[in-house]
């Protein structure tokens, strides 16, 4: 057996004796590919419909922190808060894996592909979508505030649920990510978090070694914009 | 269903083997003792040579006779009052008393090693009755020992070794040996996870199974799971001691 042949140290036992499942042991190296692997991932969304997670173009990019029916924890989603529900504006949806593309009958005119993100009508009028990349959401051309709005919402599920067994520190940046591709790209906000919280977030984000690049300058294009607002 | 989801919880202990040692059968009782005590022998061992200055053949015979006498033939585990104090505890202080005992039964048999006899008596009497750093390492070291074969055993007979290749190459060997833990890249080229998600959560249902195994080899000699709970902050006190 294994420590038979060995000789551990009290050190190595400690370690052994304190394994727990909600532990996190990725080092920063395994969560800068765990992290690209998550944005390479496609996701697949559910039933539940965006809309009143997405506010107005018109409003502005962040509201004044108190505003009334607004809560404030970590990805607040106005509906939820006027509804009193936890994840009022939550999403059955889940990172899936990637499936080849569905092949055409003999004689059969095969599927018209679909731009990642773009509707497609599938079989019997069941509106499909063609999986789009997390990357593709966040950083890919056009800007789509309801998928932005999925990867927000997704991130804050998983960080919040122990099982999800994604690190949290992945899911936080994904959350900041999405907040601020929407309002870098789409110049739309999805949070109600008040300013100065959400740029201590951004901050924390940024100073994470392994996040990559692109992910890095979008947060930094944010934190710009804070301080333009400012 | 998610692979990495399902089911493998591990086997919940029936009844410890303290209840076992405790149980009215003799054979049950006696296959219940030995199964504890072979498993801490070397605990024992520890004890004998290192602090109690014993000679290794001396220690030996010590332990047979600690073993086969005090316990198997007097039931001593039997009687044991998990209330009263931990089971490492109690075993300690049982080997000791016999130790003493047996020194003084030979003194008066052997006039002539009275001396050394007297000798060996007086450094055991001085002896800390509490486990030490070196028999709490030593006995971490069988517990540790059991919980990885019994993780390895409870996954072969599951067919999810692919659950104990994770454990090892991302926890037990990087802890044992030092070694570099699998990287994230060649992780998921090696057991062939399509996301993050699958082999986060495959990483940890792998740890919550040895999490189980460890605490179901405590629960043979813990009365219930908080007497589990604070086996563990013990045993990682004593370590950093």
């Amino acid at each position: 057996m294994h420590s038979k042949s060995n000789t551990p140290t009290s050190n190595a036992l400690t370690t052994l004796l304190s394994v727990s499942a909600s532990g996190d042991v990725w080092s920063d190296a395994d969560l800068s590919a765990l992290f690209r692997h998550q944005l390479q991932a496609p996701f697949e969304d559910g039933t539940h419909s965006l809309e009143g997670c997405v506010t107005d173009s018109a409003a502005p990019l962040f509201p004044s922190p108190g505003t009334p029916g607004e809560a404030s924890g970590i990805g607040d989603c106005p509906r939820a808060g006027r509804e009193g529900v936890l994840f009022g504006c939550g999403f059955l949806f889940q990172p899936v894996p990637r499936r080849p593309p569905p092949q055409p009958a003999r004689g059969q005119s095969p599927i018209p592909l679909a731009s990642p993100g773009v509707p497609v009508e599938g079989e019997k009028g069941r509106r499909k979508r063609h999986a789009p990349s997390l990357e593709h959401i966040l950083l890919g051309d056009g800007c789509n505030v309801e998928d932005l709005g999925r990867v927000k919402e997704w991130a804050k599920t998983a960080r919040n649920d122990a099982e999800s067994g994604l690190p949290s520190a992945v899911c936080h940046v994904l959350y900041y990510a999405a907040i601020a591709a929407a309002s870098v790209r789409c110049g739309r906000r999805l949070t109600s978090l008040p300013r100065a919280d959400l740029k201590q977030g951004f901050i924390w984000a940024l100073a994470q070694a392994w996040v990559p690049e692109s992910i890095r300058q979008l947060l930094a294009a944010m934190v710009v914009a804070i301080d333009k607002e400012n | 269903m998610d692979p990495t989801q399902q089911d493998i919880a591990f086997p919940a202990t029936a009844w410890s083997l303290i209840g076992r040692a405790r149980s009215s059968t003799p054979a049950e009782r006696s296959a219940a003792l030995q199964a504890l005590l072979t498993r801490y022998l070397p605990a024992l061992r520890v004890r004998l040579i290192n602090e109690s200055r014993l000679k290794e053949h001396v220690a030996e015979d010590m332990l047979q006779g600690f073993v086969t006498h005090k316990i198997l033939e007097q039931d001593l585990i039997a009687h044991a009052d998990q209330a009263k104090g931990r089971f490492r505890t109690f075993v300690l202080t049982a080997l000791d008393r016999y130790v003493i005992d047996r020194i003084r039964y030979e003194t008066a048999a052997k006039r002539s090693q009275a001396q050394s006899s007297s000798d060996a008596l007086d450094t055991v009497a001085a002896i800390d009755p509490e486990p030490s750093r070196a028999f709490d390492l030593e006995w971490a070291r069988q517990l540790i020992d059991e919980a990885v074969g019994r993780m390895q055993a409870h996954c072969e007979k599951i067919g999810r070794l692919d659950l104990w290749e994770l454990f090892r190459c991302r926890v037990l060997e990087p802890a044992l040996e030092g070694a570099t833990p699998l990287p994230y890249h060649q992780l998921i080229e090696r057991f062939g996870f399509v996301s993050p998600t699958a082999a986060s959560n495959a990483l940890v249902t792998a740890k919550r199974t040895f999490e189980r195994s460890l605490r179901s080899v405590i629960a043979e000699y813990a009365d219930d799971e908080a007497e589990v709970d604070r086996e563990l902050i013990d045993l990682k006190l004593a370590l950093q001691k």
